[in-house]
């Protein structure tokens, strides 16, 4: 069947649920940034977006140069109905893995670990 | 791109190592969130760390897709020393497998670095190294300037010293050097010492020691004071004395005066060196004030600028020109100090040395180029087995680590094979010592050089390194391990960094070929300028005249004596004395204006050198006599004053009018000697063949008791004279030694050895860096034209003749060529301003040598492109089609 999707993967395809119309390698870039407090770089982002769209998860289009880019184009990403259910399957199988576990977590980070 | 606020640099790194079908989107990306978000939030210095950071990032995530690697594989204690070790290690074992790969690679990198080695070397010597004396940012050379003679740099008379060393307020002590040439006799044949006399205080200034005996006493320069010292130069004291230790108390016989030797000096320059013999110059009030002598140095108070204290002698020369009339400015005397560290090498000297180190910079940057190019071709030829590493679990950033300790390890061999190279280079240039580059004797490897290279070996490794070591990985994975050796294509984008690496050396070495076209022509215009004199078949030497030589006519008689005996020599065609020899720097000069304009001509009165001459100097020097008569060998200086002057002074003073028989006023106002004018010869460059033709006045030498130089010129090789002459003086007096025994060609050439000396050694870096260049066109186009052979046995085999293939192949390996001398054009059209005070008679945007060198470069780029193509043509279309 279809490879699971990696976390990146994971936080790339929910970028592009949330911007829409608008997601493109700066606003995903700030997006992560800003919501999952990783840093990561422009390269990283089109070579899993590449990834993502030989599976058929994501399409992309090349939008029109700005001069605020020194003339380069844009290229936006649109999650595809296929990659928005890989999407859920993913979460849903974290979802359902962490269901109840949050109490027990924060008890966890709380204390020291024991041994090793 | 300039209201492009991103890194340029970063953006070509970006250019050169992002695939090609994802770079504009990526970096349109980091350069907009660069402009909108990083730059107006976080300031300059943090906005560029980001957007490096994402540079460095994006073509790491790009270059390989690997996933990462487990960390069982990784080495454990994974210490950096321990993994540096590795790498070297690995590298080593790499290089001795490959000794082809390894030669080449070390040879491009030592020449380049022996290049620079050697060339800093020298300006290390000549220009960083420390001076010889104690606190020497507080020592200053001291000249009077003065701007209504265009003088900017005049030595100071001895009244005038004297005034400022006594009224200043700003310096510690002044001492003054006067340097003057005696005769050595007592012990064996005559001999001619270069002596200077100083001020007793001029050593305690320079705070110098002496290694035997001691300086002067104070009072050692007072008038009336006949104790008659002597301090030797070390080298003098070495080689003339044997350094005995108990020189101390020894007499010389100096002018026929005897002297008593109190010390000698260390070894060092300037200054030190300046002369075999010290003696101390005893103070002479009746000095003229119109006599500019005296080599001035100070030493100023602590605190004090050199401005200050400028200002300060200022101040004093104000109140001298109001004392004494007879210094006769016009405008106001200026001072000029120049700090120590402008000593030893003047400003001509000191831009040429600065040139050449730009210059061997642009050959170590074409052998980086050229290596960087090699490594490429090599991590194409191992892909397989990068591959290999990779699938076993190596990082990028391990593999990229590797090639760049690679890199490193050849920039340091190359150090060592370039330390050698550099050794012999050393010799070279000191045996090529063109005379006026001071301590060029003393140009050696030490510390510093070695500190240098060691420097300049591991940037070079890195330059060279860093391009491979973001770019190879890259290449697809699984098709490096399916298609084994034969997968060793290189990937469209190596081919095409390759090419940009060809370009780029091409440009380069345009610029540096330039440089060299430029100074070559110059060169060629200034031995085609008009001198005014001729040089060929002519001998030079100097007689020094003692004291005794003073009175009367005794000088002139001896000098008209010894003419008329080189004159009976069969071979000889005339003969001549002259004070002051052409193309040396020494000069006498004098104001002089003409008498019935005198008035008029007080405001800008024209400054001329004078010379005194006997009456065949025109004859024997070949300067034609153009109005009126020259002098015979009666004519007495001053009995009555008359002159023959130069053309250029004839137009300034009688424009359009003839000036034989006319009144000019010599010295101008401090003498206005009247006198007669009775003829116009043709101008000279005397002072050497850079600058325009001299005002002269010429002045019998009858009379006069200057040291004299002859000038003989003889019908066949003047230098067969030189055996008769000496035995001819001795008759006439056995104790006047002759110096400085030249051919006149040889003087002339001397005049220009600094230029010579430019212009090939600029030539040399310049041929080196086309010698790279080509190879890099050559290893290049062969490597492309291999790749391709079963496409070119397909085109002949589908009927293409011979000729249209190897055409199409050099066509497109010439596009980084042609391309590369574009750039280089712009680009030595950019820094070949810098060279302009070199030129002589040609602009630094000389077209001639623009199309010149573009047109070499491109004649040899098209063989470097055609022999690999011919080469593959002549592969059988059938082997070749086999062998896909």
């Amino acid at each position: 069947m279809t490879t699971r999707l990696g976390e990146f993967e994971q936080l790339l395809l929910f970028a592009l649920v949330r911007l829409g119309d608008n997601a493109y390698g700066v606003t995903i870039r700030r997006e992560i940034e800003s919501r999952a407090g990783r840093s990561v770089s422009s390269g990283a982002i089109h070579t899993a977006m590449e990834r993502l769209e030989s599976r058929g998860y994501v399409t992309s289009a090349v939008g029109e140069p700005t001069p605020r880019r020194g003339g380069k184009r844009k290229k936006f990403y649109r999650i595809q109905r296929a990659g928005a259910e890989a999407l859920s399957r993913s979460y849903d199988a974290l979802h359902e893995m962490a269901k109840g576990l949050r109490p027990k977590l924060a008890d966890l980070t709380a204390q020291k670990p024991a041994t090793r | 791109m300039s209201d492009n606020p991103s890194p340029l640099i970063g953006r070509l790194l970006l250019r050169l190592a992002l695939p090609r079908q994802d770079r504009e989107f990526i970096i349109g990306d980091i350069d907009e969130e660069f402009a909108e978000h990083i730059l107006p939030n976080r300031g300059w210095l943090a906005a560029r760390i980001w957007y490096w950071s994402h540079v460095f990032r994006s073509v790491g995530n790009r270059t390989l897709r690997l996933p990462r690697s487990p960390r069982m594989l990784r080495p454990r204690g994974d210490r950096f020393m321990t993994t540096t070790w590795m790498d070297i290690r690995h590298s080593l074992r790499g290089l001795a497998k490959n000794p082809g790969f390894t030669l080449i690679a070390l040879l491009t990198l030592a020449l380049g670095i022996g290049a620079n080695t050697a060339i800093f070397s020298v300006v290390y010597a000549v220009l960083l190294r420390p001076l010889p004396f104690g606190d020497a940012e507080r020592l200053v050379r001291v000249f009077e300037t003065r701007p209504d003679r265009g003088w900017e740099g005049v030595s100071l008379s001895r009244p005038n010293f004297r005034d400022y060393r006594a009224q200043n307020r700003t310096l510690e002590d002044m001492g003054a050097m006067l340097g003057t040439d005696m005769n050595m006799t007592g012990s064996g044949y005559p001999e001619r010492v270069r002596g200077a006399l100083v001020s007793a205080g001029f050593f305690r200034v320079l705070r110098v020691d002496p290694i035997v005996g001691r300086t002067f006493l104070r009072e050692e320069d007072e008038p009336g004071n006949e104790t008659r010292v002597a301090l030797l130069n070390y080298e003098f004291w070495r080689t003339r004395f044997s350094g005995e230790p108990a020189i101390a108390g020894t007499t010389l016989t100096l002018d026929d005066e005897n002297y008593t030797v109190v010390g000698v000096l260390p070894p060092g320059e300037p200054w030190l060196d300046g002369a075999q013999v010290f003696i101390p110059m005893v103070r002479n009030p009746a000095a003229n004030r119109g006599n500019f002598i005296l080599g001035t140095i100070a030493r100023l108070k602590p605190g004090v600028s050199i401005a200050a204290a400028a200002a300060d002698l200022e101040a004093v020369a104000e109140r001298l020109s109001q004392q004494y009339p007879e210094l006769q400015t016009q405008g106001r005397i200026g001072i000029r100090m120049d700090p120590a560290s402008d000593w030893v090498a003047s400003d001509s000297v000191r831009r040429a040395l600065w040139v050449l180190l730009g210059a061997v910079g642009f050959l170590l940057l074409i052998a980086c180029v050229n290596l960087a190019n090699l490594l490429l071709a090599r991590a194409t030829a191992r892909q397989r087995e990068t591959a290999v590493r990779a699938a076993l679990g190596a990082s990028r950033g391990r593999i990229s680590q590797q090639l760049l300790a690679e890199a490193l390890t050849l920039g340091v061999l190359g150090s060592g094979v370039g330390l050698f190279l550099a050794f012999g280079a050393i010799r070279l240039v000191r045996s090529l010592d063109p005379g006026g580059i001071p301590r060029l004797a003393d140009v050696s490897l030490n510390g510093w050089v070695l500190v240098f290279t060691l420097a300049v070996g591991l940037l070079s490794g890195v330059i060279a390194g860093l391009v491979p070591a973001f770019q190879v990985p890259y290449a697809g994975l699984l098709s490096a391990l399916r298609e084994g050796d034969r997968g060793a294509t290189g990937s469209r984008i190596q081919q095409r960094l390759r090419s940009w690496l060809v370009g780029l050396e091409v440009a380069l070495s345009l610029i540096l070929l330039v440089g060299a076209g430029l100074l070559i022509r110059s060169f060629g215009e200034l031995s085609r300028v008009d001198r005014g004199f001729r040089t060929e078949n002519r001998l030079f030497f100097s007689v020094t005249l003692p004291p005794t030589y003073d009175e009367g006519t005794r000088a002139s008689e001896l000098i008209n004596q010894f003419i008329a005996r080189i004159e009976a020599i069969p071979l000889v065609v005339n003969a001549a004395a002259v004070h002051i020899p052409p193309l040396s720097q020494g000069s006498t000069g004098m104001g002089i204006v003409s008498a019935e304009r005198a008035a008029e001509m007080a405001e800008s009165v024209p400054w001329a050198s004078w010379r005194l001459i006997t009456d065949d100097y025109f004859r024997t020097l070949g300067i034609p006599l153009l109005k009126g008569r020259t002098f015979t060998a009666a004519d007495i200086v001053g009995e009555p004053w008359q002159v023959v002057i130069s053309d250029r002074l004839a137009n300034l003073l009688w424009p359009d009018q003839d000036p034989v028989g006319r009144q000019a006023l010599l010295w101008a106002g401090q003498d206005d000697l009247p006198a007669e004018v009775i003829g116009v010869v043709g101008d000279m460059r005397e002072r050497g063949l850079e600058d325009d033709p001299t005002l002269a006045v010429y002045i019998p030498y009858g009379g006069a008791s200057w040291h004299p130089n002859f000038v003989v010129y003889a019908a066949g090789d003047p230098l067969a004279l030189v055996p008769t002459l000496r035995p001819m003086l001795a008759e006439l007096d056995p104790n006047l030694p002759i110096t400085n025994i030249r051919s006149f060609d040889d003087m002339v050439s001397a005049s220009v050895a600094d230029r010579r000396f430019n212009m090939m050694l600029l030539t040399v870096f310049a041929g080196l860096a086309l010698v790279l260049a080509l190879a890099g066109i050559y290893g290049v186009q062969s490597y492309l034209v291999t790749r391709r052979t079963s496409e070119i046995g397909i085109r002949v085999a589908l009927g293409a003749s011979g000729g249209s293939v190897i055409r199409h192949i050099v066509a497109q390996g010439m596009i980084p060529t042609v391309m590369g001398i574009g750039i280089g054009a712009l680009g030595a059209f950019g820094v070949s301003r810098f060279l302009a005070s070199l030129l002589f008679g040609i602009a630094a945007t000389d077209i001639v040598t623009y199309v010149g060198v573009a047109t070499l470069l491109g004649l040899a780029g098209l063989v470097s492109c055609y022999v690999p193509a011919r080469r593959a043509m002549k592969v059988d279309p059938v082997i070749a089609l086999r062998e896909e």
